[in-house]
């Protein structure tokens, strides 16, 4: 009986970390190369995400400083869709009329909180596809 | 027998399913502080879909760089010395210092100051460690920085990525509220550098008061990480201040008598700003010592 529920557990405790970390290596190994000549500010931003799920960020971005927004997902995952805008819905980026690009640079010329929403791109051919997999949203600064 | 079993195994996949949405800090709850219209709006839009909603504080490496490109000079005597590490001795306080020597960390390496940017990144891996925190930095990184220890984009890079995993390793073996504290342990040490380094009659210094007042923008996230840990009993008292606080960021802007085109150092309430930078002081002792 000890046996069963110490396995349960234990079982439970290392699907949990290793989902977790394995997001982690994703993000720092496929996402963080895409910040190129801007620096990781050290946030990671992460999560396992369903198709039909949609994750937003809210953070202040401040005057004075260029920034790097780069998002990514794993393979076998439908294209990132993902847009930003500011606290009165104003559209600031939409990669839909950029390609679906993964990255966006961006300076302000006053501090604003900016909202990242990120879902995926509907698809007809979902066979091909995971149901969910790890999706990151990674931050550069330039030094 | 067979039906403990059962109730093992049913309890095993309700914990998987629900270690699924661990990653999330907020739902959708938490638009219930973005206003009614935003929240109509975006419910709206999102009605049939599942939102995660998370909420980003700024890292010590972005404050840092901010204080930095205001041109202020360096300061030495602003760190939160060395000497204090052994006072730290339970998991919170640990977990706080390690917070604020990541902020130091960051403020060192980016004013090239290498030798106290080697001996603080010591202190952070070697706290990080004794909280649990494993392979914060790789092997092959910690070899590079024997060789190249005057390159600063190593150095912060190596900084982001002890903050990166400490954070983020706390939050996975579900210590949140320490997370939370190693989080404004790093915002509350910058805030004292900055506010430190500042001299509110000074007007080469106008652009640093601009970014210190511009940080009354992060408390929405600091406010949302504390709440989610507000029964702990060390960051009860963080909270009431961080409210404080707020009000006194609001004070801080002249909304009346200013004259069109002023400067934007004649806006700023120069008894409530002091007031300000008093009570991040207090905040910092609470915190360091």
């Amino acid at each position: 009986m000890k046996y069963y529920l110490l396995s349960a557990l234990l079982a439970f405790f290392f699907s949990v970390n290793l989902v977790f970390s394995q997001c982690r290596d994703f993000a720092k190994e496929h996402c963080k190369p895409k910040l190129e000549n801007y620096i990781h500010d050290g946030n990671y931003n992460g999560a396992v995400l369903n198709q039909d799920e949609e994750v937003e960020l809210h953070k202040a971005f401040f005057s004075g400083q260029k920034y790097r927004v780069v998002v990514g997902c794993e393979d076998n995952m439908p294209t990132i869709h993902f847009k930003i805008t500011d606290s009165d819905l104003n559209v600031i980026f939409d990669n839909e009329d950029s390609n679906y690009t993964d990255f966006f640079d961006f300076e302000l010329d006053e501090a604003k909180t900016l909202i990242i929403s990120l879902d995926f791109v509907k698809n007809e051919d979902i066979e091909s596809e995971e149901k969910s997999g790890c999706v990151s949203i990674l931050f550069g600064l330039k030094l | 027998m067979s039906s403990m079993r059962k109730i093992i195994w049913s309890l095993e996949i309700i914990l998987l399913f629900n270690s699924c949405n661990l990653f999330s800090s907020k739902k959708n709850k938490e638009q219930v502080s973005e206003g009614e219209l935003l929240e109509y709006q975006l419910m709206k839009e999102n009605a049939d879909k599942m939102k995660r909603i998370f909420f980003v504080l700024p890292s010590p490496i972005e404050i840092s760089l901010l204080i930095k490109k205001s041109g202020v000079h360096f300061r030495e005597d602003l760190l939160n010395s060395m000497e204090n590490l052994p006072g730290y001795s339970t998991s919170s306080s640990r977990a706080i210092a390690l917070g604020v020597y990541c902020a130091d960390l960051s403020y060192a390496s980016l004013n090239e100051q290498y030798q106290i940017s080697i001996e603080y990144m010591n202190v952070s891996r070697s706290l990080a460690e004794s909280l649990g925190i494993l392979r914060t930095v790789g092997q092959d990184k910690v070899r590079l920085l024997e060789s190249n220890v005057t390159n600063k984009e190593l150095i912060v890079d190596i900084v982001s990525e002890i903050y990166m995993e400490s954070n983020q390793q706390l939050r996975e073996q579900d210590r949140y509220s320490l997370s939370a504290l190693m989080l404004i342990g790093g915002w509350v040490e910058c805030m004292y550098i900055a506010t430190q380094s500042v001299n509110p009659n000074e007007k080469s210094h106008e652009e640093l008061i601009k970014q210190i007042l511009d940080q009354k923008l992060s408390l929405e996230s600091i406010k949302t990480v504390l709440q989610d840990n507000q029964a702990d009993p060390i960051i009860k008292p963080i909270y009431q201040n961080v409210l404080q606080l707020e009000k006194l960021f609001e004070m801080s802007i002249k909304t009346s008598d200013m004259k069109e085109g002023a400067d934007f150092i004649d806006s700023v309430d120069e008894l409530v700003f002091v007031q300000l930078v008093a009570k991040i002081g207090d905040m910092r002792d609470y915190l360091v010592h």
